[in-house]
């Protein structure tokens, strides 16, 4: 062991290992990921000629990418009005129960959002939801938009309140009670002091809730399912998703709609990439208006009972938007299959294996990105500190990282589906026969970032001076990794492993982008809910629920009871 | 033995020069205090013996190994970290052993030294506790126990009493200094406390600017500082602008500001020559009215600061400079009160004169 850890500590093992991590991130994640831009420029005879000459594909298109980027927007508003004063009560009140409400809204995020998506459709949709209390005989929502809105939120608003609480945690109350001893009401401290302070937290909130609004494909495609509209709507990763399983289904229009998909997918990278840096812009120079006061009014509105009423507002979306309708599909279940619409039933073999092809594919995804990620995350970090000849590679990395989690997953499904039949077409033949490995890279390739992005953000905080005491009392590299670093940053690994995990359980969109004949728990989900199979959908839905619960949970108690050595 | 030896060591951070060209020679045993004001490049120092950081050039010898290319894991030293950096997710114990654990030391000398180290902080009994537990003074015996229990002679201190509160500090320094004496360490403490240094080190090097302003010991630097930075630095003093009238065989006759005489023993400069003149605050004397002889000066009281054992007052000289004079309260025979007319005075002897500096004199004299 002595030995082995010696060898490995040198500065040549060192360099060699960086350099496989970095080399596996720009081939098996960075490539993949934006090879679809290239075919835009290689393909654009096929495009040219199938697509852009056909005026009934061009204008479809055009009205999913619109559609689509309204929806993101307007989830992206609304978490935003509603997710502020959350994260509010959540980072500066303190009241029974707050960890209750704490786990409540991190909730949602270890549900796979097909699940939670159709829990929700169920609710505002079905007739056996919302609508009873009214006596309706239809459900409560009539228009496809905006259930897929309702839908989106559910699953946004958590990574809105995350990122803006966590920022808030950030920012010193004693800014805010300075400036109240100067005279400030409550109000006006916080919206003359901490809200301009804020803006970092908001750009990654609105970040986060747009692209998963943007990219959201199994839930968005149960939404509009459940709802079966007389108008179709059409939505950019659904678009893009049918166009893949058909092309599989019937070869001969491969042709056209390959390069369909492949121009919808660039058109929604580019977008949404225009778009985010279109708004960092217009947050980091957008001044938060703090010159004008008014102290009366906002004492008025600093008083108990105008603060209650935002406590209240924020607790009812929180609710009735959020919670109530996300799991509603355990009621629903629970009535059984006499009130729901049924037809077929639910094939447990099948479903059975499609759920351990979901999990197997999660646990290796998350595995590779963990071996691989951490260490990208500390080079990262290292690179930045030191300010050496490699700060320039470190800081590229550092924002090339982040790519995978911009590009809307489905996009980033069928560029990687067209890089590997590519490369496997040519190099290893044996993948392109295998879609199991196929879809594992897929998901290694849009999770990297939240181990990478997790870990690295808990190095950062970590007192480098550690690391000197661990050097100077005689540790090596990896010893000083094993010893010190690992087991304080723990917590943090164990956080983004769950995520990775839970995010490759619930994709949708970026394992039907892939490969359509691949069936995993989601796929099928989707598929039972397009037989209008509500009942066994539901229940399918609650064992995914159950099983990844369990999954999380014990993840979390096994790592927490095992002490790193 | 760990001696330590730097040769024309230069470290730069980009455009900053942190170590410029320094050269420095520490004995085997000896307790070196590192003075100098914030960013003349102490802690750097301190870095770069320990191998955190490597010199842009010159030779680092610690015993008779030239170290350059040694990382810190392999250059046996111990180090106090300013914020004590003890392990959080480790308890006391398992800190301090933390060194014989990671040097894969058998258990009975890992135990032996282990607990021998944290009863001479007097910390056996707190073995078990996890250091958010401790106390700051607890914290700073446990970092020591820590860097000593991996078997190191040379220990390196960066600010070690920096985070605690002030009489606590006056008290572990005394304790620090002992346990080094007793393990026959060689002790490189970095400060820019200058009572800590005066009464703990063996020799203070005065820092300044990245390169060695003197070295000495807190004697030598006292009454023989070598420039008006040191002067400054080590101990107070008061700094009066002048230019040499005469130059005789054992003293100097000059004209300060407002053309007021003083005689000072000096032959180092020459007539016409800019100086200043640096006498201690406590070799001022202080009489009521205008008494007249050699560098007696007159002027008004404008401030009085009593410190306990001392008095301080702040003259101003009818030619605008200011004074001051440091009086031990137990000698005041004479009490003065604001805008009394006095006369400060000291003696030829107490005073030393220097150059003026090239870069002015409230330049030298900032410790920023």
């Amino acid at each position: 062991m002595d030995r082995i850890e010696k060898t490995l500590s040198t500065r040549w093992c060192r360099g060699l290992w960086y350099a496989l991590v970095v080399t596996f991130f720009v081939v098996f994640v960075l490539i993949p990921t934006i090879y679809v831009l290239s075919y835009a420029i290689t393909g654009w005879d096929a495009i040219n000629s199938y697509v852009l000459s056909d005026p009934i594909t061009v204008g479809l298109i055009a009205r999913s990418l619109l559609t689509s980027f309204e929806i993101a927007g307007l989830v992206t508003l609304v978490d935003f009005l509603t997710g502020l004063p959350m994260a509010w009560i959540l980072v500066r009140r303190r009241f029974k129960g707050k960890r209750f409400i704490d786990t409540l809204i991190d909730m949602p995020l270890a549900v796979p959002t097909s699940a939670l998506g159709f829990s929700v459709a169920l609710f505002w949709a079905s007739r056996g939801g919302v609508a009873i209390l009214f006596g309706l005989s239809n459900g409560l929502i009539s228009s496809p938009l905006l259930l897929v809105m309702m839908v989106h939120l559910a699953f946004s608003y958590p990574y809105m309140v995350r990122s803006l609480a966590a920022i808030l945690e950030e920012i010193d109350i004693s800014y805010e009670i300075a400036a109240r001893t100067l005279g400030a009401a409550p109000l006006t401290a916080a919206r003359t002091i901490t809200l301009p302070l804020f803006k970092a937290g908001l750009v990654t909130g609105i970040i986060l809730s747009f692209a998963r609004s943007i990219s959201e494909t199994g839930a968005t495609m149960i939404a509009l399912t459940t709802l079966a509209s007389v108008e179709p709507v059409v939505i950019a990763p659904v678009v893009i998703a049918s166009w893949k399983s058909i092309a599989f289904q019937n070869p001969e229009l491969a042709s056209k709609l390959i390069p369909a998909g492949a121009f919808v997918s660039v058109a929604l990278i580019v977008l949404a990439c225009i778009l985010l840096v279109f708004v960092k812009i217009f947050v980091t120079y957008t001044k938060i208006p703090t010159r004008k006061v008014w102290p009366k009014t906002e004492r008025f509105l600093s008083r108990s009972w105008p603060m209650q009423l935002r406590d209240v507002y924020a607790y009812l979306f929180l609710f009735l938007a959020i919670i109530i309708p996300g799991f509603f599909i355990f009621v629903y279940a629970a009535h059984g299959p006499s009130v729901s619409v049924t037809s077929g039933s639910l094939d447990w073999t099948q479903f059975w294996s499609s759920l351990n092809a979901s999990f197997s594919i999660a646990a290796i995804a998350t595995l590779i990105n963990l071996v691989l990620g951490m260490p990208m995350a500390i080079l990262i970090v290292k690179g930045n500190r030191e300010k050496g000849k490699m700060r320039g590679l470190t800081i590229l990395l550092d924002n090339l990282v982040n790519i995978p989690m911009i590009i809307p997953t489905v996009a980033l499904g069928f560029s990687l589906g067209l890089f590997w039949t590519m490369t496997s077409r040519l190099y290893f033949p044996s993948l392109a026969q295998n879609p199991f490995w196929l879809i594992v890279l897929a998901h290694v390739a849009f999770t990297y970032p939240f181990i990478v992005r997790s870990v690295s953000g808990a190095i950062e905080e970590l007192d480098p001076t550690f690391e000197d005491a661990a050097k100077t009392l005689g540790a090596r590299p990896l010893e000083v990794f094993r010893h010190v670093i690992l087991p304080i940053v723990k917590s943090s690994i164990l956080a983004g492993a769950i995520m990775t995990f839970t995010r490759s359980l619930g994709e949708t969109g970026a394992t039907m982008a892939v490969v359509p004949q691949m069936v995993t728990a989601p796929v099928y989900i989707v598929a039972l809910v397009g037989r209008v199979a509500y009942y066994e959908a539901a229940l399918a839905c609650i064992v995914l629920i159950v099983v990844s619960y369990t999954v999380v949970l014990a993840i979390r108690y096994l790592t927490l009871r095992v002490k790193v050595a | 033995m760990p001696e330590v030896k730097l040769v024309n060591v230069t470290k730069r951070y980009r455009k900053i020069t942190a170590i410029d060209h320094l050269n420095l020679h520490i004995q085997d045993g000896e307790y070196i205090i590192i003075l100098g004001p914030t960013g003349s490049g102490k802690t750097t120092l301190l870095r770069l013996i320990a191998g955190l950081v490597k010199p842009d050039e010159g030779a680092i010898y610690i015993g008779s190994k030239l170290v350059n290319d040694l990382p810190p894991e392999e250059r046996d030293v111990g180090y106090v970290f300013q914020n004590f950096a003890l392990f959080p997710h480790l308890t006391v114990w398992q800190n301090v052993t933390f060194g014989p654990r990671v040097k894969r030391w058998n258990r009975e000398r890992t135990m032996s030294l282990g607990w021998e180290m944290l009863e001479m902080v007097r910390l056996a009994e707190r073995a078990d506790a996890y250091p958010h537990e401790l106390s700051g003074g607890m914290q700073q015996r446990v970092a020591l126990a820590r860097a000593l229990t991996a078997g190191t002679k040379l220990l390196l201190l960066d600010e070690p009493l920096g985070a605690l509160d002030a009489r606590l500090r006056v008290e572990l320094r005394y304790e620090l200094k002992k346990f080094v004496n007793d393990l026959g360490l060689t002790a490189i403490h970095v400060t820019h406390d200058q009572e800590e240094a005066m009464t703990i080190s063996d020799r203070i090097v005065v820092l300044r600017g990245g390169r060695v302003e003197q070295v000495g010991s807190p004697v030598e630097l006292y009454l023989n500082p070598k420039s008006v930075f040191v002067a400054n630095f080590v101990g107070e003093a008061n700094f009066l602008e002048g230019v040499i009238e005469e130059v005789g065989k054992y003293k100097a006759d000059i004209k300060i500001r407002g053309d007021l005489p003083l005689s000072v023993p000096d032959v180092m400069h020459q007539k016409e020559e800019r100086v200043v003149v640096a006498v201690r605050l406590e070799n001022m004397v202080l009489k009521a009215g205008e008494v007249t002889g050699i560098n007696h000066l007159f002027g008004r009281v404008k401030k009085i600061r009593f410190l306990g054992i001392s008095m301080r007052y702040d003259v101003q000289l009818d030619n605008g400079d200011m004074i001051t004079a440091k009086i031990p309260t137990a000698h005041v025979t004479q009490r003065f009160n604001v805008g009394d007319r006095v006369t400060v005075s000291f003696a030829p002897e107490q005073a030393v004169v220097y150059s003026y500096p090239a870069e002015g004199l409230a330049k030298e004299l900032s410790v920023g």
